[in-house]
């Protein structure tokens, strides 16, 4: 079981703590069961998951785990919440694995869960969103200073905004604009019309537009 | 008749052309909402969400795999799906392969281990360099004393000592203690959440 420990392969990696260790590898590290596993598309990775196939559950979180995040951090607007609900996410998708029935990808049935994990905590929760400072990772070679401060503040202010939406027009502004799923798999994962989500993703811009103010001309 | 929220939406997500809606063309006050929907759209589709530290994917894999084993391993009839394996260090051992905890145990290891052992400064045997500075202290009380060192050195002891120099790892510019500052809030309450859970089982 020490395979996480196999320091033998040559390629060093430097950490951002200020480590170099070396990188086992991959092929090495993987058995026979989890290459095959890999290897499985989405309805057969189910029913491995079914099977009680250890590591097929592991896997499809591996694949999904960003999008779920990111899906819920658009929700609420900070980390640690975004990885509360993540994880209640994927608990909820494994308790329900018996019930996809593959209608839809395994993604659009995991944002439909997202979002119903989501609306049921924001409706308990307040909001706590992000800190400006805590704007990161942006790609700054071709930003002057002021141009990344300006950029990095308004992201900050556009995820706060899309954070305080109400609930409904919340939810249809980030399946449609964030997650690209149709008007109509928006109306049956939220349980409404596509009129209906059509009006609250309007609506949703036209409040993001007073939130955000001065940033749209 | 004004466009209503549908149609403009359409039209600016651009699902529908502009020929399509006539009225477009002889009304202002539908062309400047339109305008005014195209804006907003552009300046929010622009805008990402921060990305969590490298180390949070894999921390968020191991926390869903141990909520799911404490699920399978409840009494049958619930939802088992036979994902057994509840073991939360094997999560990390598996999950975490070359970064967190490769990190630690080998930082954990170079700390513990005498100097003079690693080539470094003259120390005597049974005393370690922790966070850099030759502490003096006596190795073998400090690990006894300290649970997570303890278990860190055990892990420890399943690593090759060859490849671990030829990596460069030295003694020099960082710890343990410095690893474990340089972790999340979360990731180390999580870390330490884990390895008393593993050091209760023995
Ligand atoms: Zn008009």
């Amino acid at each position: 079981m020490a395979r996480a420990l196999a320091w033998t392969t040559p390629g060093a990696t430097k950490l951002d703590w200020g480590l170099t260790v070396v990188q086992p590898n991959p092929a090495a590290a993987a058995d026979a069961v989890s290459v095959r596993l890999h290897e499985l598309g989405e309805p057969e990775l189910v029913a491995a998951c079914l099977e009680g196939r250890i590591g097929a559950f592991d896997l499809i979180v591996e694949r999904h785990r960003r999008t779920v995040y990111q899906l819920c951090y658009r929700f609420v607007g900070n980390h640690e919440d975004a990885s509360d609900l993540s994880q209640d996410v994927f608990l909820r998708a494994y308790r329900g694995l018996k019930n996809f029935r593959g209608q839809s990808s395994l993604s659009t049935w995991l944002h439909r869960i997202s979002v119903n994990v989501c609306l049921n905590r924001v409706s308990v929760k307040a909001p706590q969103t992000e800190p400006i400072e805590n704007e990161q990772h942006v790609d700054t070679r071709s930003e002057s200073p002021s141009e990344h401060v300006l950029r990095g503040e308004r992201a900050v202010r556009v995820r706060a905004a899309v954070a305080r939406l109400p609930e409904k027009q919340r939810a249809a502004l980030i399946l449609r604009m964030y997650h690209d799923m149709s008007h109509q798999e928006i109306a049956d994962a939220v349980g409404s019309s596509v009129g209906a989500v059509k009006a609250n993703v309007f609506h949703a811009l036209q409040n993001l537009k007073r939130l955000i103010g001065e940033d749209v001309r | 008749m004004h466009l209503n929220e549908g149609q403009l939406i359409d039209l600016a997500e651009g699902t529908r052309p502009e020929s399509a809606e006539p009225h477009l063309a002889s009304c202002a006050r539908c062309r400047a909402e339109l305008s005014e929907l195209r804006a907003v759209m552009s300046v929010a589709a622009g805008v990402e969400v921060p990305e969590p530290s490298p180390l949070f994917w894999d921390h968020l894999s191991m926390r869903v795999h141990d909520a799911v084993a404490a699920e399978a391993t409840r009494p049958r009839g619930s939802a088992a799906l036979g994902l057994g394996r509840a073991s939360s260090l094997w999560s990390w051992r598996v999950l975490l392969p070359a970064a967190a905890l490769a990190a630690l145990v080998a930082a954990a290891a170079v700390s513990i281990r005498s100097p003079s052992d690693m080539g470094g400064g003259g120390s005597p045997a049974g005393t370690a360099s922790i966070g850099g500075v030759d502490s003096g202290v006596d190795v073998a009380r400090l690990v006894d004393d300290d649970p997570l060192l303890s278990l860190l050195a055990d892990l420890a002891g399943e690593l090759d000592w060859d490849d671990v120099v030829g990596a460069g790892l030295t003694t020099s510019s960082w710890s343990v203690d410095r690893v474990v500052l340089e972790m999340s809030a979360d990731e180390r309450r999580e870390l330490r959440r884990i390895l008393s859970e593993e050091l209760t089982k023995s």
